[in-house]
Parts: structure tokens; C-alpha cells; sequence
């Protein structure tokens, strides 16, 4: 139905991920903003949990077959099906032999392609599209080893701006202070690691290392580590985690677990009725 | 089993255990937790002194995943644990930090060879990366601190040590271990490792 005909630099064919093997050290992987990811399936009368392209950074080109019907959700990469522009964040037609290109990322690092058959079922649209703004308000909760952090510490952390720098992926994003004296002074030395220094570790779990430099694990994450945990991003901040790029800025919010819960429960409200008839 | 609860996050939890043989009783927690199917229970971290639980919080509530826990800590003491195995894996002793390493011990390479291939090691979890055995029982005379900047590549097989941690890197990854060997066993897929296995180490060469 769709074919790779350029794949671009980073695309790969993304699920909702796979649960229930941290213990073996394996990763849950999935599509790093699930939010888009779920809202293009539905568009095309998909599972939310259903594969789709992820594309990051910058878009490739895509051939169709058969008839099909797809849909863009994400970042803005200025698509065209055969030449002409194609909105995001609604059902597409293609049909046979049309080709789909995208290009660079205009906003957001990542969208996703979602695609079936075409049956003739209505077409879709999306009732809100997200927006980046920037510097990103990223909402944490008090990691494992926050209280092993003065509160100085912990202020400075959500005060300044952070710069999300080139060295970050999908295992993690590494922050920079956004301005100088923003970094953060971490009293450790370089101590013998014992085997207890390990401790788990999940997407969106934020660690400092000695250097000051925040670290914020993504779905590729490793399962577990030994850097102290300072906090952990909400879930339903992920999807912003998964749209920011190197250079981008963002700041911290501290929130609380059951706050974050109510957050997380709209958005899964919101997602139940995102999509309405074009 | 008495665990320090840690709410980390709207969907996880850290159940960290502080008396002796605190990594049995993460075993045995996991164990009585891998018996739980909940859609809501997403992933198990086991760890040496530590258990992270990553859960939906709106598919499992926080309050039902604590009894849950509750119950099955209570359950948990009276869990046996699968005996382990022993495996063997061979070494090629050639690896970049041999040298160092036997120089910060004040050892000859053949006595860190010795020491290291000699010890019983036992897998207390795996974690990190996929099928990456943490392994316990480096001799003293071989503890040193990892390196102070982590390599961006580690080879796959590398066999190597960190602090009191002995390990094999399953596959190329960045690390700040210290690299005295290298072994052809594959680690992963399937995970060739589980907790409470006991790893030796054997010298052939190159």
C-alpha cells in the first residue's frame, strides 16, 4: 500500500511500544510523542497503538500503491502528495501511483504518518492541532533522590532556562543552562560505585550527573542507573519531551503525583473526542 | 520485608529496601509481582536494594496498585526463588584498560587476570541494557572507580568492572567501565543471564 522511497535520515515504523521487560533491561521504545502518534491513527480509523512512521528532524518520500487514506500528526514538514501541499492533522485520499514528500521539521522535531486502506469511511479531522511554544513548560514531580538535594538546588532547577543540547536521542535529552551561572553545583565526588548505586529508571525520569547537567531519559532509555534522580516529568508531558530539539528551550515546573494524575486523565478525555468529522 | 515507599511520579513507584538480603527480598517481591496481570502495570525494575514500578495510574490508581503491593509483600516471604546456574563465559584478556587497572591495583596484568577469572560472580539483576547482568563478587584487591569520562563507545562483549560491579556489555554501547577483556558469548536475545545465576570467567586466547 505505502513504500519507502526515500527514507529521509531518521524514520522508523513506531507502536505504543512494549511493557513488562525493564527487568530483562529492555526498553519500552514506541513513538516518542505518543500524543501525535495516537491522534494520526485515529485519523485513518487505526488503534491508537497501531505502527506508524515516525519522522524526525527532516522527511523523506513516500510512493502508494493501492489507494490509501493517511494521515500527518506532529511537527510541520510542509508535505506534498504529488506536488500539492497537504494538511496536517486530517484524513488524506492518495491515490495509486501518487507520491507523498515531506521536508524539514518548521516546528516540533517529530510527526508521524499513519496510514490504511482506503474504505470509503468518512474523513477525519482533528479538533485542536498542537502548538510549540517555546521556552516548553515541562511539569516534574520530586524524583527518587530529590530530598539528597538542598532545596537551593532544587530552585535553581525550575528558576532557569534550560537548553536542550545537540548530543540528545531518543535515550535521552542532555540540558544545558540556557544562561551562564544557571548551572547546578552538585556535591559528589567520584566514588566506588557498589552495586547498590543502581536503581531504576523510566522515560522522563530526570538525573544529574556531577557535571550539573540535567539528563531526561526517553522511551530508548536504559532501565536502570546510577546518576541521582531529581525528578520525574509527568506522563502527560511526554509528548512535549518527544518534539523538542537540539537548541530548543525549556523550563521546569514542579507539580505534584496526584495533580499530574488530573492532568493526565484531560488528556486522555481529550484524546477520547479529538477526532471529529472533516 | 519492610520497604521504604517512594512516589516518584504519576506513574511510578520506588520500593527501596534497606535491611540484609535486601536483594532477596526484591526478588521475591518481583516474583510476586510478575504474577500480576494488570493491564495497568507497565514495567519492574528490579535493582540490588530497589524495585521501580511503572504503572498507569489511570488504569491501575495508585491506591489499588498499594494494596496490591501490600498483599503481595506479605505473600512474597514465602516465595521460593528458581535455584540458579552456573555459566561459564571465556575471556580474551586484551582489553584497553587492563593495564591501568592493574597499575591503580598495584597488580601485575597476570595477577588482575588471576583475580578476575578466578572469582565467583552472581547476577543480582539485569537492567541497563538489554540482558546486562549486574554482577557481585569482584575480588577488593580489583575495585576502582569507574572512569571519570565514560567511553562513547563500549564494544560489544566487553568484559569489565566499575566499583565493586563486575559486567559484559551485550551489545556496542557508551560506557564508563573499565574494559579488561573481551567474551564471543552472545548475552542477547534470549537473555543468556538471569538473577541468582553464578558467572565464572575463563582465560583462553586470542
Amino acid at each position: 500500500m505505502i513504500r519507502v522511497l526515500d527514507p529521509g535520515p531518521w524514520i522508523a515504523l513506531r507502536d505504543a511500544g512494549c511493557w513488562r521487560q525493564s527487568h530483562l533491561g529492555v526498553s519500552p521504545g514506541g513513538a516518542a510523542d505518543p500524543w501525535s502518534h495516537a491522534v494520526a491513527n485515529r485519523l485513518v480509523g487505526n488503534a491508537d497503538e497501531a505502527a506508524a512512521y515516525e519522522i524526525t528532524l527532516r522527511g523523506g518520500r513516500f510512493g502508494f500503491d493501492a489507494a490509501a487514506r493517511f494521515a500527518l500528526a506532529g511537527a510541520e514538514f510542509d508535505a506534498t502528495l504529488d506536488d500539492e501541499p497537504v494538511p496536517s492533522w486530517q484524513t488524506v485520499i492518495a491515490r495509486a501511483g501518487q507520491e507523498l514528500k515531506l521536508g524539514y521539521a518548521r516546528d516540533g522535531a517529530r510527526c508521524y504518518l499513519a496510514f490504511a486502506a482506503d474504505d470509503g469511511a468518512p474523513l477525519l479531522r482533528a479538533r485542536t492541532r498542537t502548538t510549540f511554544t517555546l521556552p516548553a513548560i515541562v511539569r516534574v514531580t520530586p524524583g527518587a533522590d530529590a530530598a539528597s538535594f538542598d532545596a537551593a538546588l532544587r530552585d535553581v532547577f525550575v528558576a532557569g532556562e534550560w537548553t536542550v543540547s545537540p548530543h540528545s536521542d531518543r535515550h535521552g535529552l542532555r540540558l544545558l543552562p540556557a544562561v551562564s551561572g544557571g548551572r547546578l553545583r552538585v556535591a559528589r565526588g567520584n566514588a566506588i560505585d557498589g552495586l547498590d548505586s543502581s536503581q531504576g529508571v523510566t522515560w522522563g525520569t530526570v538525573q544529574l550527573p556531577p557535571s550539573g547537567e540535567p539528563l531526561v531519559l526517553m522511551n530508548d532509555q536504559q532501565t536502570t542507573g546510577g546518576y541521582p534522580q531529581l525528578a520525574q516529568v509527568i506522563i502527560a508531558d511526554r509528548p512535549r519531551l518527544g518534539q523538542l530539539r537540539p537548541g530548543d528551550r525549556l523550563r521546569f515546573h514542579w507539580i505534584d503525583p496526584d495533580a499530574a494524575v488530573t492532568v493526565l486523565a484531560e488528556q486522555r478525555r481529550r484524546l477520547a473526542t479529538v477526532v471529529v468529522p472533516a | 520485608m519492610n520497604a521504604e515507599w517512594l512516589r516518584t511520579g504519576d506513574g511510578s513507584l520506588l520500593l527501596r529496601f534497606a535491611e540484609p538480603g535486601a536483594w532477596e527480598s526484591v526478588r521475591r517481591l518481583f516474583e510476586a509481582l510478575q504474577r500480576f496481570e494488570h493491564p495497568g502495570l507497565l514495567n519492574l525494575h528490579p535493582a540490588y536494594a530497589s524495585l521501580l514500578i511503572d504503572f498507569d495510574p489511570l488504569l491501575l490508581p495508585f491506591a489499588e496498585l498499594q494494596c496490591e503491593i501490600e498483599a503481595r509483600l506479605r505473600l512474597a516471604a514465602g516465595i521460593d526463588l528458581p535455584p540458579g546456574r552456573e555459566i561459564e563465559i571465556p575471556v580474551i584478556y586484551d582489553g584497553a584498560d587492563l593495564v591501568s587497572v592493574a597499575e591503580r591495583c598495584s597488580l601485575s596484568v597476570k595477577d588482575v587476570i588471576r583475580l578476575h577469572s578466578r572469582a565467583r560472580y552472581t547476577v543480582r539483576f539485569l537492567g541497563f541494557r538489554p540482558g546486562f547482568a549486574y554482577l557481585d563478587g569482584l575480588p577488593e584487591e580489583l575495585v576502582v572507580p569507574r572512569l571519570s569520562a565514560p567511553r562513547l563507545r563500549v564494544p560489544k562483549g566487553s568484559v569489565a568492572i566499575a566499583g565493586r560491579q563486575a559486567g559484559i556489555y551485550p551489545e556496542e554501547a557508551p560506557g564508563g567501565w573499565r574494559l579488561l577483556g573481551r567474551t564471543d558469548v552472545t548475552l542477547f536475545p534470549p537473555p543468556l543471564l538471569a538473577p541468582g545465576d553464578t558467572v565464572i570467567f575463563r582465560e583462553v586466547r586470542a
